[in-house]
């Protein structure tokens, strides 16, 4: 269980996030969602570890990290001398995160599978995987070229693609689907929920039809 | 129908070599008569002139040359001073990425940095070059001197190229957690690279002129500042304008082979790194 509670976010005296709190299971879908402007992504951020809430708290289940990504219990056992209950991020609290930026934050000379390896291996995840998990996003002859001169679309799914492949507890995507045709969408969303292999899901959408479709637990509202 | 369309393609390919081919013989055209043009008035001027001890022509400087290059000594000279100035230069190279980089990661380095590294740019060469004859003497003079010249230049653009690297690529990488070694070979080498060629083009050029600055006023033995300093003793003008022409061909030779090498260090090939890593 992640649950941030009481979250406040201020910029220059505006407050961007006010009291705001949310609890998600392990191996849960949720939504975030609310209008432009509103504090979504940088909700997100405060989450990744990206930034510090001025007030509130991120609680992290000391067994998260083990029910979630199945560690084994020495691990687990090094994993909670650390473990405080109280902790400033889920990423500080040793929770793996893979994250779809709102800007898609690609390698830009490199190719598709490139970017899609390089998280991935970071963390010891397979190569069979990441060629996987890409070619249910992506048509193949689109692999070898350069992310620059790969379309909107395109750069989206080669992110979504990364953060699939990222072996990690917590997928967290910031409006996966912009630029997508509904089509693309379906297909999309198909692929993330069989990549996701029961790992926590947030994403940030303004649609409600993408609640539906991915099937979520809850969605937030900000 | 598609055969057409190969045969089609097929013409226009040849048509758009052909292109290109005449476009480059007409620049090379070009290029050798603007060179000739020059040459003609270069040698054109000297006869005006008509004093050999003031200004000497092209076909003067030509046959002095030839005189030279058929003398040991000659090659002798050449050798050492390039090995000395390209060494400078290198060791400045390296210095100057390391600290430079070193500098980007810990902002008190520097701001501990600036101040020297403002210091050897704005003292004049001829300053360096006389307490370097004090400390060291005059045979690896011309290797301090490069190395102060090029390093404040390579450590500038150094630092300059790893603080524009991508602020959100490097918060990726925070978040997935990309190791240092990856993490430089795919965000901070391909926003460093550009600042570092083009610096590279400036410091090359700079290590000669102050390295060859420094051997005609120390005089090292068998050095091209010293046959620099002896022709203008003996009113050689043609000797003069003749080294002065082996100095500009072999730095240039220098700078081509530098840059070509650095090249084959460059975005693209960065990330065929980064490739080779996830592989």
């Amino acid at each position: 269980m992640i649950r941030l509670e009481h979250i406040s976010k201020a910029y220059e005296g505006r407050a961007v996030l006010e009291d705001f709190t949310v609890q998600m299971e392990c191996g849960g879908i949720y939504c975030l969602s609310g209008a432009s402007g509103i504090g979504k992504t940088t909700f997100l951020r405060i989450l990744m570890g990206l930034e510090q809430p001025d007030a509130g708290r991120i609680l992290c289940d000391a067994k998260t990290r083990e029910a979630c990504a199945g560690a084994s219990a020495q691990e687990y056992e090094g994993q909670r001398k650390k473990q405080r209950s109280e902790m400033r991020s889920a990423k500080h609290a040793g929770i793996r995160i893979g994250a779809v930026f709102q800007e898609d934050r690609l390698l830009e000379f490199a190719d598709a599978l490139t970017n899609v390896r390089l998280t991935a291996q970071e963390r010891g995840g397979g190569a069979t995987q990441s060629e996987e998990i890409l070619s249910s996003l992506l048509e193949q002859e689109a692999w070898g070229r350069p992310v620059l001169r790969l379309s909107g679309g395109m750069r989206r799914r080669v992110a979504i693609a990364r953060a699939l492949a990222a072996p990690c507890e917590l997928l967290v995507m910031d409006e996966p689907f912009a630029g997508l045709d509904d089509q693309t969408k379906r297909r999309t969303i198909c692929s993330i929920l069989q990549y996701r292999k029961g790992r926590t899901l947030l994403v940030v959408t303004h649609q409600e039809e993408d609640c539906e479709l991915l099937g979520a637990d809850a969605v937030f509202r900000l | 129908m598609q055969m057409c369309r190969h045969v089609r393609s097929g013409s226009r390919n040849a048509e758009v070599e052909r292109v290109q081919r005449s476009r480059r013989m007409k620049k090379g055209i070009r290029t050798v008569g603007i060179v000739a043009v020059w040459l003609l008035l270069w040698q054109f001027a000297a006869r005006q002139i008509g004093q050999p001890i003031v200004f000497v022509g092209p076909v003067q400087v030509c046959r002095a040359l030839a005189v030279q290059v058929t003398e040991a000594e000659f090659w002798m000279t050449v050798l050492h001073s390039s090995a000395k100035i390209c060494g400078g230069f290198l060791i400045a190279f390296t210095v100057g990425v390391l600290g430079g980089m070193a500098a980007g990661r810990f902002r008190l380095l520097a701001e501990f940095l600036e101040p020297a590294v403002g210091c050897l740019q704005a003292v004049p060469v001829a300053s360096f070059v006389i307490l370097a004859l004090i400390w060291i003497g005059s045979e690896n003079l011309s290797v301090l001197i490069s190395f102060l010249v090029v390093f404040p230049v390579i450590y500038r653009n150094t630092l300059a190229g790893v603080r524009c690297a991508d602020p959100k690529l490097l918060e990726m990488a925070q978040v997935y957690r990309m190791g240092t070694l990856r993490r430089f070979r795919c965000i901070y080498w391909p926003a460093l690279f550009p600042h570092l060629f083009s610096g590279s083009q400036v410091a090359l050029a700079m290590a000669w002129k102050s390295g060859v600055a420094a051997e005609v006023i120390g005089v090292p033995d068998l050095s091209i500042g010293e046959k620099l300093y002896m022709a203008k003793i003996y009113l050689s003008t043609a000797e003069l304008f003749a080294w002065t022409l082996v100095i500009i061909l072999v730095s240039r030779l220098f700078e081509l082979l530098f840059l070509r090498l650095l090249s084959l260090l460059d975005v693209r090939r960065g990330c065929a790194a980064c490739q080779e890593a996830s592989e």
